[in-house]
């Protein structure tokens, strides 16, 4: 019941070696106790199939026993071990004891009807305890199957170490999945749009060796958003997340992060959202939390704060896909988005790198459109900023901002059009729509006006084509259009030898800038560091 | 907000004719919305007609997209469609009132291979026939046939059927009083038709009249004839549906 704290699972550093040496590594290192070291050198059992999934330690519910620790905003740092450590069979050799009263209830207590668990049995692993749950009657094993599975086989078997995640495959024992019938496929009767990975099926290995994957959730357990697979086929996954939440919700607590090896799940609970990030992309939990308040940010962007609370006051089962139906498109592309564009990480903008005196008279241009029902009118490329015209008391907040790049880059269906949305600017007033003209005005270059008023689109539209004329009497719009396609700098253009990359913020401005990436820089792959 | 409402169906409803003559070169200026279920082809469709293009796995729509084409008739007339091409989700549902009241065409469009698509229509043309201007012509377009056509190389057998069969919903169009089309966005078959079969019906004359008090037309022709300047616009076939 009360092991001793182990050395091993002290917290560290996301280990990107292989295996074996790693394990030697911290054999030496930390003095391993004997039954864990002799483990991993004695012959491996036959391999429960389906079992590997809440392997959890002795430990008490508050003790700090283990490498994953769950942050709860109490700020007590409680933890629990997740089975996170499977690499290192550690826990498998720890003795089962409080921690699967703990698992059962937290299983029990799950109000959503997915996640009626039930610890099914124990395994007798060297002696140890072991908890484990079948797969039969929920599915709550191969989510976690899905996301250990990799460091267990590494663990299990050195010489299957590039084989990332077959612990998902066999922990599914005959491919039956047991699906929610209460989540209908949104698939066939809300979406023409066909999602770039839609189709990936949750239970298979491409689906869980994404490096990050972002839930959306109910708080009753209702998926929502899922930014790989369909959202109706994750539902058991959905059930587990809830179970963890509402457990820590019953000690008047709600839990941060749990940190499993390579992997981090962060959690943003948000009533009557939550919203899981599982990732292994070394982003820091506050990065990540960040990016899902984006989401969330962009799921108000889309239906409102008020409007979000009043349907789940009427109904706390409601099925959100309705209201967000065809959107999922722009979630896609903020998930994307955010790995790789450092203004999210910043909190700041890009702007078009340009002439001060043309960006002056192209502001002056956009200006001479001002008017009282304009409240704010932008230029802008791709995901840069050319101008901004904005009323003295209200500033536009960079995350408006950035939601508003998502949606004009989210879908190409803005070229050709001239768009009239509704859309809510979470950080201007949670609470209402305002509504954006939209218009390309060359093949790069897009005007945003937004307006409170639903009924100003032809005042806009009439605004724009001052713009337009005005922009193109004297050329600055062919300009602009070929400074768009060009744009960008090689960081060898600043002047400094040796220098290879930098980012330079202007807080005061909210602004950011950074060259190009160079090769060998160039690739998604060097990008990442 | 009620007011903005107004203002933006009376700003569409005015013409820009300053000389009423039917036969003048100038446009009549109709404006046309397009309501349907989401996913069933309303962009498609409208993007065949204005700009002649398709794209396959097209992103939804969201909150409203405005188009406008021209359009010459028989008789010389020429029409300028304004349309207003709505999203099909259900949240945009309470904002649609706004683009079809006033309207003089409506174009309802449903999926051949989806029955529920043509019961969200006639929901649509019933509401249409409630709230809309009374005189509006709407018009009924099972789109997508070109996914229920034979294919040629019979070897490949799609298991996509039609679940729209074209005799009821012609009989449907016939009750209530619609004009029927069925199109195919994706092949371009029955577009144009469409929308000049509507033009046909259009009794122009009445609506010249009826708009020839317009007080702010000089503010709103700008803003309609400089539509042309976005870059699809300029490679459309700007009459591609004369007669």
């Amino acid at each position: 019941m009360t092991s001793p704290r182990s050395p091993i699972l002290t917290p560290w550093s996301p280990v990107l070696g292989p295996m074996p040496a790693i394990i030697d590594d911290y054999l030496s290192d930390q003095n391993l106790g004997p039954h864990t070291s002799q483990s991993l050198y004695s012959p491996r059992k036959a391999k429960p199939t389906t079992q590997l999934s809440l392997e959890v330690p002795a430990s008490n519910k508050y003790s700090s026993s283990a490498a994953s620790s769950v942050k709860s905003s109490n700020g007590i740092s409680t933890k629990i071990d997740v089975g996170s450590e499977t690499e290192e069979e550690v826990l498998k050799e720890r003795e089962g004891g409080s921690v699967d009263e703990i698992l059962i209830n937290l299983m029990n207590r799950s109000s959503g009807g997915t996640s009626s668990g039930k610890g099914k049995g124990i395994d007798n692993l060297n002696g140890e305890e072991q908890l484990y749950f079948t797969a039969e009657p929920e599915n709550e094993t191969f989510h976690d199957g899905a996301i250990y599975g990799n460091s267990v086989d590494k663990g299990e078997d050195s010489d299957s170490s590039c084989e990332l995640t077959s612990g998902i495959l066999t922990s599914t024992p005959d491919g039956t999945i047991s699906r929610d019938l209460s989540v209908v496929s949104m698939d066939d009767e809300y979406s023409g749009y066909r999602r770039k990975y839609s189709h990936e099926d949750p239970h298979s290995t491409k689906w869980a060796r994404h490096r990050k994957h972002f839930f959306m959730l109910s708080s009753a357990g209702k998926p929502i958003y899922t930014r790989y697979g369909d959202e109706s086929r994750i539902s058991p996954y959905m059930g587990v997340i809830q179970a963890i939440v509402s457990f820590f919700a019953d000690a008047d607590d709600s839990i941060r992060c749990i940190n499993a090896g390579r992997h981090k799940f962060v959690f943003l609970l948000k009533a009557p959202l939550y919203l899981v990030a599982v990732s292994r992309t070394n982003e820091s939990e506050s990065q990540l939390r960040n990016q899902l308040s984006y989401l969330y940010n962009q799921i108000i962007y889309v239906v409102t704060s008020a409007h979000l609370t009043k349907v789940f006051e009427q109904r706390t089962n409601f099925d959100l896909r309705r209201l967000i139906a065809g959107t999922e498109v722009f979630l896609d592309n903020l998930s994307s988005t955010m790995s790789d564009d450092l203004g999210f990480l910043f909190g700041s903008i890009e702007c078009m790198r340009m002439n001060k005196d043309l960006r002056e008279k192209v502001a002056t241009i956009v200006q001479s459109i001002k008017r009282k029902e304009l409240l704010y009118a932008m230029l802008m490329t791709d995901n840069k900023l050319i101008t901004l015209l904005r009323p003295r008391k209200h500033s536009l907040h960079p995350s408006d901002l950035h939601l508003i790049f998502n949606m004009v880059n989210g879908s190409s269906g803005f070229h050709a059009v001239e768009s009239w949305i509704p859309l809510c600017l979470p950080k201007f007033n949670n609470k209402g729509f305002l509504h954006a003209y939209v218009s390309y005005i060359t093949s790069k270059v897009c005007l945003l006006l937004v307006s409170p008023d639903k009924g100003m689109f032809f005042e806009l539209a009439e605004a724009k084509s001052v713009v337009v004329e005005k922009l193109t009497l004297d050329g600055t719009l062919t300009f602009l259009e070929e400074i768009a396609r060009n744009d960008g700098y090689a960081v060898a253009d600043i002047g400094a030898p040796a220098l290879r990359h930098f980012l330079y913020k202007a807080k005061p401005h909210v602004q950011h800038t950074m060259p190009m990436f160079t090769p060998p820089y160039d690739t998604p792959r060097e990008k990442r560091r | 907000m009620s007011n903005s409402g107004r203002t933006i169906t009376e700003s569409v409803t005015r013409t820009s004719e300053s000389t009423p003559s039917p036969t003048s070169a100038k446009p009549v200026q109709v404006k046309l919305v397009l309501l349907g279920e989401a996913a069933v082809g309303k962009s498609s469709l409208v993007l065949r007609f204005v700009n002649n293009e398709f794209s396959e796995n097209k992103e939804p729509t969201i909150g409203a997209a405005f188009l406008t084409q021209k359009c010459r008739l028989e008789d010389n007339k020429v029409i300028k469609f304004e349309i207003w091409d709505t999203a099909g989700q259900e949240r945009f549902h309470s904002l649609a009132p706004m683009y079809y009241r006033n309207a003089q065409a409506a174009v309802v469009v449903y999926d051949v291979t989806k029955a529920a698509s043509l019961d969200k229509a006639k929901s649509w043309v019933k509401e249409l026939q409630r709230q809309a201007n009374p005189n509006i012509v709407i018009a009924l377009a099972g789109n997508k046939i070109d996914l229920v056509e034979p294919q040629d190389d019979s070897e490949v057998l799609s298991n996509i059927f039609r679940e729209v069969p074209t005799e009821e919903a012609r009989a449907y169009a016939l009750e209530a009083g619609l004009l029927f089309f069925e199109t195919s966005a994706k092949k371009g078959e029955g577009v144009v038709n469409v929308f000049t079969e509507i033009a046909k019906k259009i009794p122009v004359e009445h609506i010249m009249s009826a708009n020839r008090s317009g007080s702010r037309q000089n503010i709103l022709n700008q803003s309609s004839s400089r539509i042309d300047f976005q870059p699809g616009g300029l490679n459309g076939p700007i009459d591609n549906c004369i007669d």
